[in-house]
């Protein structure tokens, strides 16, 4: 059975369609999925006695509001003794003492993180944890990414892509960056007469296929990790007024743990991924990538000052280097099925059902 | 896991029937004020005629 909670927002980005529904296709046995957005019967789950439950983080966000909180803790109460429990949590960020007080009430067995390893202790305390860890992407590929065929580089119309959401200033420099790094791919393009499909603030989103498709449309496309700048344990800064939170000169909560640079919580975003899927070449701020890609390997990476985003940018236009290196990150990390949803959910089940 | 029908059945047709309800609510919150408003006056007036059963 796979929790997860959705209301009033449709399409979905494709990756967290995927990340909950890539389980009916992956997983080795009939699945259920009960969205906890809506009032539901408790019973419902204890009568279907699930083998496995698979708390999503759209679920796990349920903790913001006392709403959302008492129906994930109605849900989880009527899990079976028997079932093993697996939570995935992607905004650990925010209302970490309300998620790990959440973990240990609803005895979880499995939690599934995007949190580099070295910070595991940190952000859940050995002794205040009765789960396991596991590493944990994103996102991963699908099957019907995993197939799309894609053309050559140098036969598609654009030069660069990009979008970015509106980014608070709560994300800190890995806000700033997400916005800057778009602003300047769009001045390198017109600079040099390119044609550039870039949007940042939240301006001309694309969710569901229609991102795919200007991937693949896309010579190349620039990026940052996904992160914050600022752990909020007490999740003061959801009850604080986020518009404000947006604003210059805002300083965070008294309770924020705000992180030095390069100290900051990151992660491979899933449109990483994609452009890997679609073999678009990427340029991005220089980075670990959950360990997935390799700088110089899978993408041209460019400083964080993009003191050198240009340069960058122009190798792009070499179609037969260009074209060597996503074929190669293709290769290496879609076709190979490492990084597949079939992969990993094989794998969870495995080690929880074992 | 039980092996029985009606309930996970009951629960698929629960859940699309939940998606309808987003793809509708995803358009009245992006839909512009004027509108949002009619359908509000619109739900209310439905409520009334109920209450005073002339429906």
């Amino acid at each position: 059975m796979v929790l997860y909670n959705w209301r009033g927002q449709w399409p979905m980005r494709r990756w967290e369609h995927q990340r909950i529904f890539a389980w009916k296709t992956c997983f080795p046995g009939p699945v259920t999925f009960l969205n906890i957005g809506f009032p539901f019967n408790p019973t419902w789950v204890s009568q279907l006695d699930p083998d496995l439950v698979m708390v999503d983080a759209t679920a796990l966000a349920a903790r913001y509001t006392p709403i959302g909180l008492g129906g994930l803790r109605r849900a989880m109460d009527a899990v079976p003794a028997r079932a093993r429990r697996v939570a995935a949590p992607l905004d650990e960020f925010l209302g970490l003492q309300a998620l790990r007080a959440l973990l240990v009430e609803t005895r979880i067995d499995l939690l599934l993180t995007a949190l580099e390893p070295v910070l595991w202790d940190e952000v859940y305390p050995v002794d205040q944890r009765s789960y396991v860890l596991r590493r944990f992407l994103t996102a991963y590929v699908d099957d019907r990414l995993m197939r799309r065929s894609s053309s050559d580089l140098a036969g598609r119309p654009i030069s660069v892509s990009y979008r970015a959401w509106e980014t608070p200033a709560w994300l800190g420099e890995m806000g700033r960056l997400k916005r800057e790094v778009g602003l300047r791919a769009e001045a390198w393009a017109q600079a040099g007469g390119h044609r550039a499909d870039v949007a940042v603030d939240g301006q001309r989103r694309l969710a569901g296929e229609a991102w795919i498709r200007l991937l693949g449309a896309s010579r190349a496309v620039v990026g940052v990790e996904g992160g914050s700048s600022i752990v909020d344990p007490k999740g003061d800064l959801l009850t604080s007024d986020l518009a404000s939170a947006g604003s210059e000169g805002w300083t965070p909560p008294s309770s924020a743990i705000v992180l030095p640079r390069g100290g900051e919580i990151r992660a491979m975003s899933p449109r990483h991924l994609e452009a890997v899927a679609t073999r678009t070449f990427q340029v991005l701020v220089e980075g670990d990538y959950s360990g997935v890609l390799e700088a110089g390997v899978h993408y041209q990476p460019v400083r964080r000052d993009l003191s050198d985003i240009d340069a960058a940018l122009d190798r792009s236009q070499d179609p037969q280097r260009a074209q060597a290196m996503v074929d190669r990150a293709h290769a290496e990390i879609v076709a190979s099925g490492r990084y597949s949803w079939r992969t990993v959910v094989g794998d969870i089940t495995r080690q929880v059902l074992a | 896991m039980r092996r029985g029908w009606g309930l996970p059945l009951f629960l698929r047709l629960r859940d699309w029937s939940a998606w309808a309800v987003i793809i509708v609510e995803s358009h009245l919150l992006a839909a512009p004020p004027p509108v949002k408003r009619a359908l509000r006056d619109l739900s209310r007036l439905l409520r009334l005629k109920r209450w005073i059963r002339i429906d």
